[in-house]
């Protein structure tokens, strides 16, 4: 998997990287259940949002969930299209 | 040999050497001795081992004794001084009064506790001494010449040759004449040998021998070697190295026979044959032993540096204080310095338990004045150190930008600067897995890493060179990718769970090499058991644990993912019944966090904000929280659950930075949780093209690099649009995906070369 730190340092600053760190495990889960659902993307996405990544993966599947419910089957083409519906992902 | 004596020395265990019997048999009486033995054993509480070292106390008559302790007493001589030097007890009353008095004028009370030795000398000698040298000798080192034999004369001349010779003027130079402390130096300087202060117990001849003897058995001279007497050196050479003992250190202040003894006696009780022990005797070492048995401890090094008494003592003591773990950093202390260390403990919340044993209480009070003065959050690690290195330590942690977390006291500051100035050479960043290390086995794991072409995690560093070899080996012979994960346990426990995974078919996940081959089959034997597929971080828990949780997740209706392992199955089931009594969902971040923690967030955010936490609120600890949303409070940035995922120190960062620069209007959630540098750009240049006032309607634009805003911004003038729409947002170019934005602009190019 190709993540550009770099890229996430600058915009977020050195602590997106500790948060990486300790949060390895959640964010493979929620990559891997987004990718799973279809969206196949997924890196540019967390790239753009990435805390929404590093939530605790249940409240992440739920949220994901609740998002493709709304958009509807062309999600994917609406989540391309404007990338400021995943927002709500990481907003609580 | 009177029968009495003997049967009264008997009764108090005490072991003395014929010739001393003899001295007692004719110098006092039973009766006599008796007396003394009970007021010292029963009412001072000194220990047989010191009664041994001074068998002469038992001529003096009780009274005398008694007055003298009762004086010394009343100056605040410590027991445990008087207990180490009890001739000071046998003295003439009128002596001891007039010696304290000329010692305390002269070196003060601290002095004093440190070498009671001193109240052996006449108040005369003291003043005389204290008078002539008192300008040019260093306390410590008057104190040495003073309990010397030396005359005023004789000291004269040795500080001249010291100073002749420019070698320090040190305590042990006095125990030689003038004339042999010529004779050493010389010989020193003839043989090379590195002039310490230990080198004056023995004189030039005594020295000859040592060296001549070393050379023909290939020893190496070291200075704990010169305290030896010369009739035991060749004897303890001779024991230790057919016990395979290595030459060094604490094994010189002891005697052949009594090493003997001690190695029977770890033999006996199956115990691992360490230094310290050597710093008792048999006999004690027995009494320390029984102690231990009868009170069902285990035996450890620390405690032969006390005498068993002590030992007792301290066991009492901690039983009374309730303190169930006696661990063995406790009997690096006297009695009297626990309990001062103890009620620091109870008035600074401290553990009662490990490393804070390793310090004196003022030492402990001073380090935590250190830590005061720095705004620094004190770590038990902290407790290796003095107070001395504590601050050389901080002081290199913040010259090299390192946050100062327990494992950096680790280290001497030697030790830690050395480590820490080879990396940056190196343009490694640190982290404190290096500092399980040395500075050598860092250089040899790094030279593997390099030979095996593997990046340099940090948890490389948890096992020494030689098994990272064999792991490195194994994972290019079986083809594992090189993570972290890999370096958790030895390489014969990795080799033994490949294998294991490969015999049974099994995908191997990186956490499974936290657990040896059996729990992981006792894992997998459990999922099989609650139908539920295995994942990659059960293998962080052991299976006890991982059973205890899938049944508190059955239990309480909670989906099985990586957040439900973080926690023990104890630790778990607190929270829950703290979820459930703050009627908070238990799931997410909350596992993050203590049960306690849990109830300070919660209170936090009633009282602050009026309502429960969000579940981003548990990403941080109470006190932070606490911080976001002063600092939001005081900004007036509203507090949404994203403000969370920043410090308060980096949000205040940006938030000061902003109002600064643009105003307080620009001050919205979204936009403070960017990176300072980022927004300065981003900012600016949306200024410059006064666009800056429709962040407030679209944040989303910050999700962009500086360069990727200015491609798409170009692309909206090819085509001939705004960067802004009618609803003052930014136009939605700035919000579509990479990839949908590289297919617009091949289809512009492609739309403008069919144009041509």
């Amino acid at each position: 998997m190709n993540l550009k730190l770099e890229k996430l340092q600058e915009i977020y600053g050195n602590s997106i990287l500790k948060e990486l760190k300790d949060n390895k495990e959640d964010l493979l889960d929620n990559l891997d259940y987004l990718k799973n659902r279809g969206y196949d993307n997924v890196i540019e996405l967390f790239e753009l949002y990435p805390y929404s990544f590093l939530q605790d993966p249940t409240l992440f599947q739920e949220k994901v969930d609740e998002l493709i419910k709304k958009l509807g089957v062309e999600y994917v083409e609406k989540i391309e299209e404007n990338t400021g519906l995943w927002e709500c992902i990481e907003n609580e | 040999m009177s029968k009495n004596i003997w049967k009264v020395l008997q009764e108090y265990d005490i072991k003395l050497k014929q010739e001393q019997y003899e001295m007692l048999e004719q110098e006092t009486s039973s009766e006599n001795v008796l007396e003394v033995l009970e007021y010292l054993k029963k009412e001072l509480g000194i220990s047989t081992k010191n009664i041994e070292k001074c068998p002469s106390i038992l001529k003096q008559k009780k009274d005398v004794i008694k007055n003298n302790y009762n004086f010394l007493q009343d100056k605040k001589i410590d027991n445990y001084s008087v207990e180490g030097c009890l001739h000071i007890l046998s003295l003439n009353e009128e002596d001891l009064k007039d010696s304290y008095s000329m010692a305390e004028e002269c070196f003060g009370i601290d002095a004093i506790n440190k070498n009671t030795t001193i109240l052996r000398v006449k108040s005369n000698r003291i003043r005389l001494i204290y008078y002539l040298f008192g300008e040019v000798l260093e306390k410590n080192v008057l104190l040495g010449a003073c309990t010397s034999s030396r005359t005023y004369q004789e000291i004269d001349e040795i500080i001249a040759i010291c100073n002749y010779y420019k070698i320090p003027v040190t305590t042990t130079v006095f125990n030689q004449p003038p004339y042999e402390v010529i004779k050493d130096i010389k010989f020193c300087n003839e043989e090379e040998i590195p002039i310490t202060g230990s080198i004056f117990h023995k004189n030039s001849s005594e020295l000859r021998i040592m060296k001549e003897y070393c050379q023909k058995e290939h020893i190496n001279l070291s200075p704990s070697m010169y305290g030896c007497p010369l009739e035991d050196f060749k004897g303890i050479v001779e024991t230790c190295r057919s016990n395979k003992i290595d030459l060094k250190g604490l094994i010189f202040r002891t005697n052949p026979e009594n090493i003997e003894e001690i190695l029977n006696i770890c033999e006996e009780y199956h115990l691992k044959v360490k230094a310290s022990m050597f710093m008792t005797t048999p006999q004690e070492m027995r009494r320390i032993i029984a102690i231990c048995n009868k009170n069902k401890i285990d035996i450890v090094e620390s405690m032969f540096a006390r005498s068993a008494t002590e030992i007792e003592n301290i066991i009492e003591f901690c039983k009374k204080r309730e303190i169930e773990t006696i661990g063995g950093s406790i009997f690096k202390q006297r009695e009297e310095e626990i309990a001062k260390i103890m009620e620091l403990c109870e008035k600074y919340n401290l553990k009662k338990e490990g490393s804070i044993f390793y310090r004196t209480a003022s030492e402990i009070e001073e380090i935590i004045a250190i830590c005061d003065d720095k705004n620094i959050k004190l770590e038990n690690t902290m407790f290796h150190r003095t107070p001395e290195e504590v601050r050389e330590i901080l002081q290199l942690c913040k010259w090299n930008k390192i946050l100062p977390t327990g494992s950096v006291f680790l280290k001497t500051p030697k030790e830690f600067n050395m480590i820490i100035t080879y990396l940056k050479r190196h343009n490694m960043k640190y982290s404190p897995t290096y500092l399980q290390r040395s500075l050598e086995e860092i250089k040899q794991i790094i030279k593997l890493c390099q030979d095996y072409e593997v990046n340099i995690t940090p948890n490389v560093f948890n096992q020494p060179p030689n098994e990272v070899n064999d792991i490195l080996k194994i994972a290019k012979e079986k083809g594992i990718k090189v993570t972290g994960t890999l370096f958790q346990k030895s390489a014969s426990n990795f080799q033994d769970v490949i294998n294991y995974c490969e015999e049974n078919q099994i995908k191997i996940c990186n956490s499974m090499f936290f657990r040896t081959p059996e729990e992981i089959d006792k894992i997998l034997k459990i999922c099989q058991q609650y139908k539920v597929p295995y994942q990659d971080a059960m293998f962080k828990r052991k299976p006890q644990e991982v059973k205890g949780i899938l049944d508190i997740c059955q239990d309480n209706n909670l989906a099985l993912n990586a957040s439900v392992f973080r926690k023990n199955p104890d630790a778990m089931s607190k929270i829950i019944e703290v979820c459930q009594d703050l009627k908070i969902e238990p799931k997410g971040s909350v596992f993050k966090r203590t049960p306690e923690e849990i109830r300070q967030i919660y209170n936090i955010t009633m009282k602050e904000l009026g309502h429960k936490p969000t579940n981003n609120t548990f990403v941080k600890k109470p006190e932070e929280v606490q911080k976001i949303i002063d600092v939001c409070k005081k900004y007036n940035v509203p507090i949404t659950g994203i403000v969370f995922v920043k410090t308060a120190l980096e949000l205040e960062d940006s938030i000061l930075y902003i109002k600064r620069e643009f105003g307080e209007e620009y001050l919205i959630p979204q936009a403070i949780i960017h990176n300072k540098t980022h927004i300065c750009s981003v900012f600016a240049y949306l200024y410059g093209k006064r666009k800056l006032e429709c962040i407030k309607n679209s944040t989303g634009i910050l999700k962009l690099s500086l360069e990727e805003i200015v491609e798409r911004e170009s692309y909206l003038h090819e085509i001939g649009e705004s960067m802004v729409t009618e609803n003052n947002t930014f136009h939605p170019i700035f919000g579509v995906s990479k990839k949908e934005f590289e297919k617009r602009k091949e289809a512009l190019i492609s739309q403008k070369s069919v144009g041509r």
